[in-house]
């Protein structure tokens, strides 16, 4: 028994020590008022990865922002959600009711629209970074959620299928948030357009798609598009390999996010919200990370909220603040030529990529 | 369409297989539902991983090295933990609870030590494959298959042609009469733990260099092979080989009638009916 | 102060569930890892009753325990074939197969998506919109629950129920038709589950199945290990401490990641060690 205490206290030790991330925000050398910045993240379990991207890309925003001649001293605080309901509305109470946050920062529809109604109920700003229908029920008066559109989106993935020339496409997502009835939507667009598609959606556990591959192969499908997150995503792609489906012929959304870019030579990848290869290299350099999934739109939602706080005559008035970025939420950005719909959406571009050695090779957006 | 079936039924059917052999032989002496069997496994994967890819030891020496750190964690958690918990007259039921404890602790040490991001030992560049005419697969998947068949006649060598092999089946017969006639049951209790952790590490790795590893690779794992020895029958070695196989083709064959979604309910709806219709399973009890 | 007030309105559903879970496990003997489906089942009853068929809050509850009610008699039956550790492995099983069904069948459920705007619950023309209020109507139902199961405990039944627990075949044998009581208390735990399902969904306001996988239904039956099998003051002390401990850890300061590790870490060690050293709880009356 005694041996396993002493394992344990030593494993704990060692974890505890591991080297301090550079996540602080600076210290407040000139006394200014202090806002605090609340984030509510999946920062650990399944989405951790990508929870761990859209920190850093608020981070850097406030980094920034910091350079600048501010009013006020800027400071996030994380909360973990694990990606779930009952965590995210204890943690976004967490932050509103004792960390007395200016603004909570959130990460996909589902968590944002348990955090919209606390925002709203505690007159605090919500800024939501998703990749999401925009369609989708206006969350909260006082929430804005930012992320390219289906439309320009679907758009762009026809333009690249064309190119193919596919008439034959079998459609993979993962059941997880909007991914599965993002896709079934697009293949039914795309079946409008006069394409045969085929859609198949997996568990987050499933982690072997070698047989369902075939399966598609021997009903005559040799094009596959696939939307999921790392780990599956990277899976899905050696499987691909594996069954001889050549680069040119998968075309994933939201999958180029590891630091092995070489995984990705010759496909074509779509979604927007990484930003641009110096914002990503600078990211990974400077966090240690490899992956900066959405860290884009994280950035240019803090951005945003940090031009209102400066900008407004007094940063506890809601409306004040409303009103600001409803007027100078449509700009150039980072995620690329933001603008404000009428729901309290913001829209960014769509991106098309490629890689080729390693590098990503832009081809449209 | 058809040799794909049967080609992925063989590789999966493997994967669940080498544990399905493991959980039957340690329930064969230890009778109750050991959920660190599924810990042993991805230590198998992760120490694999330590040692390749964060110590940069050669392939073969990593392999055996976590092979036999699986062994080791095998052994000790069976004679620091559950022996001693059954010697003071713990149920099947508190035993498969404290299990599920050291599987939860064991499951957050990995993510502390390691972080949740998956991992793969195996590069998608340098992947060999062997060509079946039909089909090419990577070496990795045949090795997986010839795993599966060594570890059976490996094991059913042992328990049926050794001295070793006849008091372990004499402990799964009945362990009282065993003790009675003054065999050391907790001695061959901790010789086939070492056994199932030598075939879970050798399973942990081969995954690990397939489809990869996640901290939570192991519950998953454990509850295929867990279905798979059930269905096959507990009662011999037979059992467990033939049931994972048959798992993974109802599976599969469910993948290509329906969708993906539904692989787990299909496992378990599978699961629960054999249980309730055939509950010794599709071999039955033979005397091993 | 208002932050406690959220943590109490969990507090007082993790109550409910625990007294509900206790009632199968502590009174019944029955081990079930299955709770999570029945809680997830009355939560999205109240979910699709509110937002789509426009019930008020209360309707929505009776909606929960009939559809609660015959899912369970349904799964039951098929439970009580089994015995001890198999029933435990089998309710493990019905959990994933109901977290399937609530993640898959998407005309109903909504998959993954969720369901989000669920409304609070009203009485006339008085809503219960304030944290207090809220708060206010769960700690009414916990208390209801609390002095429900103080009186089955009591009651006739309870003892007829606890004799079974002990020795199933001798309270057969002095002619109870044990099938019937068993059915009765597993049909009830699960209706009771509901309830609190039905405040948790008006509370978030937004549901999806990934609060009602079977690690939810572990975590439960972590709560009344913890505080005591058979005991209703267990089950409350259990829930205190097992929604209070991330709340601790959090104030502390750790590393997020070190943080969400201890807290799995604590609890797989609290399993454990009760199994070791205190099997039936803080404040049981009963051992498995």
């Amino acid at each position: 028994m005694k041996k396993w205490l002493l394992t344990l206290c030593m494993v704990l030790a060692l974890a505890a020590c591991k080297e301090e991330k550079k996540e602080e925000t600076q210290a407040n050398a000139d006394n200014k008022p202090v806002i605090k910045i609340g984030a509510v993240l999946p920062l650990t379990g399944d989405n951790s990865v990508v929870g761990t991207a859209v920190k850093f890309g608020a981070l850097a925003a406030i980094e920034d922002k910091a350079k600048g001649n501010l009013k006020y001293h800027y400071e996030a605080v994380f909360e973990d959600n694990q990606q779930q309901p009952a965590k995210t509305a204890t943690a976004t109470n967490k932050l509103i009711m004792m960390d007395k946050a200016n603004m909570v920062l959130s990460f996909t529809t589902g968590i944002g629209r348990v955090v919209a109604p606390l925002a709203e109920n505690a007159k605090i700003l919500h800024m939501c970074s998703t990749l999401e229908d925009e369609n989708a029920t206006p969350m909260g008066k006082t929430s804005f959620f930012q992320g390219p559109t289906l439309q320009t989106y679907r758009q762009l993935v026809f333009k690249a299928l064309q190119q193919e020339k596919v008439s034959k496409l079998a459609l993979l997502a993962a059941n997880v948030g909007v991914a599965c009835s993002g896709t079934e939507k697009l293949a039914e667009a795309l079946k409008a357009k006069g394409m045969e598609t085929k859609v198949e959606c997996f568990n987050p556990s499933d982690l072997d798609f070698r047989f369902v591959i075939q399966k598609y192969q021997a009903q005559g499908f040799n094009h596959f598009y696939i939307q999921f997150w790392p780990p599956q995503s990277n899976i899905l792609l050696r499987q691909l390999s594996e069954n001889n489906v050549t680069p040119n012929h998968i075309f994933g959304s939201g999958i180029d996010v590891d630091t092995d870019t070489s995984l990705y030579n010759g496909i074509h990848c779509f979604g927007g919200n990484s930003g641009t290869p110096e914002f990503i290299n600078r990211l990974m350099e400077e966090y240690h990370i490899n992956n900066v999934y959405m860290a884009a739109s994280a950035y240019d939602l803090i951005s945003l909220a940090i031009d209102a706080f400066e900008n407004v005559e007094d940063v506890n008035n809601i409306d004040e603040i409303l009103a600001y970025i409803k007027a100078y939420a449509t700009r150039k950005c980072l995620s690329g030529d933001c603008k404000l719909l009428n729901n309290g959406f913001i829209a960014n571009k769509a991106e098309w990529r490629t890689y080729k050695d390693g590098k990503p090779v832009f081809l449209g957006d | 369409m058809l040799l794909h079936l049967l080609l992925n039924t063989l590789i999966v059917g493997a994967g669940y297989g080498l544990m399905a052999m493991a959980f039957r032989l340690m329930y064969s002496v230890s009778p109750f539902f050991n959920m660190t069997l599924g810990a042993v496994a991805a230590l198998g994967a992760y120490a694999s991983y330590g040692l390749i890819s964060l110590c940069g030891l050669p392939m073969w020496f990593g392999v055996i090295g976590a092979i036999a750190i699986c062994a080791l964690f095998s052994y000790f958690l069976e004679a620091g933990i559950y022996t001693p918990m059954r010697n003071h007259g713990a149920s099947s039921m508190v035993l498969m609870v404290a299990s599920l404890g050291v599987y939860t602790i064991f499951e957050s040490v990995i993510l502390l030590v390691f972080g949740p991001q998956y991992q793969n030992l195996g590069s998608i560049h340098s992947a060999v494959t062997v060509h079946l005419g039909f089909a090419s697969i990577p070496l990795v998947q045949a090795l997986t298959i010839v795993a599966f068949f060594v570890c059976f006649g490996f094991l059913n060598y042992l328990l049926h042609h050794t001295f070793i092999g006849l008091k372990i089946r004499a402990v799964n017969d009945s362990a009282s009469l065993a003790n009675t006639i003054g065999m050391k049951n907790n001695q061959i209790i901790l010789l086939v733990s070492v056994l199932t952790g030598i075939v879970l590490g050798v399973d942990g790795v081969l995954i690990g260099y397939d489809t990869g590893m996640t901290p939570t690779m192991g519950f998953n794992l454990l509850f295929k092979g867990m279905i798979g020895a059930i269905i096959g029958g507990l009662a011999n070695l037979r059992g467990a080989f033939f049931g994972a196989l048959f798992l993974a083709l109802a599976e599969n064959i469910g993948v290509l009638i329906f969708a993906s979604e539904w692989r787990d309910l299909i496992a378990f709806v599978i699961f629960i009916t054999f249980l309730s219709l055939r509950p010794q399973g599709i071999f039955q009890k033979k005397g091993n | 102060m208002e932050y406690l007030i959220n943590l109490a309105i969990l507090f007082g559903i993790y109550s409910m569930l625990a007294l509900s879970l206790n009632m199968l496990i502590g009174m019944g003997g029955l081990v079930s890892l299955a709770q999570a489906a029945f809680y997830g089942i009355g939560a999205y009853a109240t979910a699709i009753g509110m937002t789509s068929l426009g019930f008020g809050f209360f309707t929505t509850i009776i909606l929960g325990i009939i559809i609660n009610a015959v899912i369970a008699f349904v799964v039951g039956k098929i439970l009580a074939r089994f015995q001890g550790d198999y029933y435990a492995i089998v309710s493990a099983g019905l959990s994933i197969i109901v977290f399937s069904i609530l993640q898959n069948w998407k005309s109903v459920t909504h998959g993954p998506l969720g369901i989000f705007g669920i409304g609070k619950p009203e009485i006339g023309s008085y809503a219960f919109y304030s944290n207090t209020a809220f708060l206010g109507l769960v700690a009414v139902f916990t208390v209801a629950l609390y002095v429900l199961y103080q009186w089955i405990n009591k009651s006739s039944f309870g003892r007829v129920l606890k004799a079974l627990r002990e020795d199933e075949k001798l309270t057969q044998s002095m002619g109870y038709k044990t099938k019937h009581y068993k059915s009765v208390i597993f049909v009830l735990s699960a209706a009771l589950s509901g309830i609190a399902g039905a405040f948790f969904a008006s509370y978030i306001a937004f549901i999806d199945p990934s609060s009602f996988q079977l690690k939810e239904g572990i975590f439960l039956f972590t709560i009344i290990i913890v505080g005591g099998l058979s005991s209703a003051l267990g089950s409350i002390v259990g829930a205190l401490i097992l929604i209070s401990l991330p709340e601790v850890l959090r104030f502390i300061g750790l590393p997020y990641e070190t943080a969400a590790q201890l807290q799995q870490m604590i609890y797989g060690a609290m399993l454990l060690l009760m199994m070791i050293f205190k099997p039936q709880g803080l404040f049981g009356k009963y051992r498995m």
